[in-house]
């Protein structure tokens, strides 16, 4: 606290000065010369230790397609940079986060992400929620500026640069142990693969497949449906013909609720066993509870993990935002996203980017869903996996139905770099 | 041929509700000419009295009966405040309920929360058809959907306020000065269509994802349906309904879900190059 008090004590004194600055500028009526002096005093002022704020921009999806997964995305962001500023600030400054909408929709989101650099000036980038966000964003926006960008979703991985971080599982994290476990543990051997017609499904069902094959798998169907799909109905005639032992759906957004609904209906959960990497505390609460006991979900956060971190985590979250509020493993991942930049800074005792970016891949540190270190080849984080089961007591609220039946530690990230997104 | 039946089935199941929204679209859109940007919202308010409903009762099937009073209620209130002083003026109506439909969604949000909400299945046991097991709730919605488009068909063909509303269409003066309350012909009517749709979405509250914005690819679809079928007769939004919903259904069977909608998308731009009054529209006199 006294820390705090000082830094605002030291904020008021060159707002102080400032003012007086200006006032006697204007007064000497010198205004040209007099306001070129002032911007060179403001630009000092920028260089000074224990200066200007460090900028972070955060793009979440606020509106449009995938707004629902944007709230807790921001609310992470914004919790760790107020725990951060709390605890004195990174190197002693303050951060301050600007947060900007991307509308679900890569051109927006490029849009904004231009508009932080250049018109913002921020020192770090972190966000996005959808795959085809992240590659506009990565390859139209940050590569080209050299501006640090750390994404926290889950996604098909192939990004490589210097400059870009990943703090979301790949497909190597997420389903490569996970489809091998339903094959050996609840005996398994045919595979539906239903999914979004876009990146993220179709580069990690080819995860699902090399995963389902090298284990003994089979796969008897895959198909996508354009975004925003209203009815499923003749996806849902084909799985119940092709009678899959498990049925793995990859839609986004609201068309996973859809989806699942329509199965519902059809009756085919109680035919083939309901396994998806897609699965989470948001989606489950809009599917009637009794019909959703013994699906599967494989991701790197659940809020329901039994750690003393993660219970103080979940404790911290809900004070400040509510004590019915849920996030998925995506809105988690901007927690850990805006501490690893804070990490790093620290680390490398230097707010130059360069700095930063070898204190990132120096750090560990501990974060809710376990232990984080950056691996250097992918500039991925080194990951747990953890399969849930829905627990069959109705009762309970749905983000702690989420039952952790195998945890697979401390995963190294592995991808191909790509040029251009998947599929 | 069971194949093509059953996809028929799933078409038209979901298509009978699509035939609802549309109805509702090309009745305000027909008699009023009035393009009803909010028409998504009214829908998903459908879907919201229904949660609210069994949050307080308990029951779905009250929802679901109960839907169409309130949002027909809305509906009137939207004519009475935003709409009637609009008439004649398109594009500032576009752009007024496009604003209601902004206020709407807002407005359920701040109330219910943003996420996705769940509704019960009313009716969760299959019926044998053709051998293969069916949803029954899929055949209630069909059955629903026909039932409404010959009640909607007998109400403008068949009743008194019928008439007044088609006379009121054909021209406003004449019709007023024989003594139509045209005002009053418009609330209705604006209101009508507004119930169809609240009622849709309480029906497909179950079977979609209800959350605020579920309105928006519903509005997509069905201004298609009006444009596909044209707007003047009840009829061509049933045959539109048809086309979109039984053609998506049957081709993405036969191929997949992004080629139907590719296919079905290039047949609608070919109907309307061909016929740009819709299957069944008028001809401009």
């Amino acid at each position: 606290m006294e820390g705090l008090s000082e830094l605002r004590d030291e904020f008021m004194e060159r707002l102080m000065s400032r003012r007086e600055f200006m006032r006697r500028a204007t007064a000497l009526g010198l205004s040209l010369p007099a306001a070129a002096a002032f911007l060179a005093a403001c630009q000092r002022e920028r260089g000074e230790a224990g200066g200007e704020p460090i900028r972070m921009g955060a793009l979440v999806p606020l509106s449009g397609v995938t707004e629902i997964l944007g709230p807790p995305m921001r609310n992470n962001a914004m919790l760790a940079v107020e725990e951060i500023n709390q605890a004195g600030g990174i190197l002693g400054r303050r951060v301050d986060l600007l947060v900007e909408d991307t509308a679900s929709d890569p051109d927006t989101a490029v849009e904004k992400a231009r508009k932080l650099i250049r018109q913002d000036q921020v020192d770090v980038i972190v966000g996005v929620l959808t795959s085809a966000e992240r590659w506009a964003v990565a390859l139209s926006a940050t590569i080209p500026a050299q501006m640090i960008y750390i994404n926290p979703t889950y996604y098909e991985g192939g990004i490589c640069d210097r400059y870009f971080f990943n703090v979301g599982a790949l497909p190597n994290q997420q389903i490569e142990p996970f489809v091998p476990w339903l094959i050996e543990q609840k005996g398994v051997r045919t595979f539906y693969l239903g999914g979004s017609d876009y990146a993220w499904p179709r580069g990690s069902f080819e995860a699902v497949k090399r995963a389902a094959q090298a284990a003994g798998g089979q796969i008897v169907g895959e198909e996508y449906s354009p975004l925003g799909t209203s009815d499923f109905a003749p996806t849902l005639r084909r799985i119940a013909d092709a009678k899959p032992d498990v049925i793995y759906p990859l839609y986004a957004g609201a068309d996973g609720v859809t989806f699942l609904n329509q199965l519902i209906n059809f009756g085919l959960h109680r035919e083939s066993l309901v396994a998806s990497s897609a699965l989470s505390e948001l989606v489950l609460p809009a599917l009637p509870p009794e019909e959703t006991v013994g699906w599967l979900a494989s991701f790197e956060y659940f809020m329901s993990i039994d750690t003393p971190e993660n219970k103080d985590f979940v404790r911290r979250y809900r004070e400040r935002f509510g004590q019915k509020e849920i996030m998925d493993a995506i809105g988690e991942s901007m927690y850990t996203a805006v501490y690893l930049y804070a990490r790093g800074a620290e680390h490398a005792r230097s707010l130059e980017k360069d700095a930063v970016v070898d204190g990132m891949l120096a750090v560990q540190f501990e974060d809710p869903k376990g232990t984080i270190r950056i691996d250097g080849e992918t500039h991925c984080a080194f990951l747990n996996d953890y399969v849930a089961e829905i627990s069959a007591d109705t009762s309970l609220p749905p983000e702690e139905r989420f039952e952790i039946v195998q945890t697979f530690e401390g995963i190294q990230p592995k991808q191909e770099c790509l040029e251009e997104p998947p599929g | 041929m069971d194949q093509v039946i059953l996809q028929g089935l799933n078409g038209l199941s979901l298509a009978g509700i699509l035939a609802l929204v549309a109805l509702g679209l090309g009745v305000t859109f027909g008699l009023l000419g009035v393009i009803n940007l909010a028409h998504g919202e009214l829908f998903m308010l459908g879907a919201y009295t229904v949660l609210v409903v069994h949050r307080a009762t308990g029951s779905v099937w009250l929802g679901i009966a109960l839907a169409p009073l309130v949002v027909g209620a809305v509906g009137a209130v939207i004519e009475r405040v935003v709409v009637k002083r609009l008439y004649g003026r398109p594009f500032d109506t576009l752009l007024a309920t496009w604003a209601v439909s902004v206020v709407l969604r807002q407005a359920i949000t701040l109330w219910q929360g943003g996420g996705y909400q769940p509704i019960p299945h009313p009716i969760t046991t299959s019926v044998p058809v053709f051998g293969v097991q069916y949803p029954a709730y899929r055949l209630a919605l069909l059955g629903l959907g026909a039932v409404c488009l010959v009640l909607v068909g007998l109400l403008l063909y068949r009743t008194r306020l019928g008439v007044q509303a088609r006379a009121a269409i054909q021209n406003r003066e004449v019709a007023a000065a024989m003594g139509v309350n045209v005002g009053a012909v418009d609330t209705l009517m604006f209101s009508l269509g507004a119930a169809m749709a609240g009622l849709a979405g309480a029906a497909m509250g179950p079977l979609v994802t209800v959350n605020p914005s579920m309105g928006l690819p519903i509005l997509a679809s069905s201004f298609f349906v009006v444009i596909l079928g044209g707007t003047g007769r009840l009829l061509g939004v049933a045959a539109g309904a048809a086309i979109i919903g039984g053609g998506q259904a049957v081709a993405s069977f036969f191929t997949n879900p992004v080629v139907a909608q590719v296919a079905v998308l290039l047949l609608a731009v070919l109907v309307i190059r061909v016929a740009p009054q819709g299957v069944f529209g008028r001809r401009p006199a």
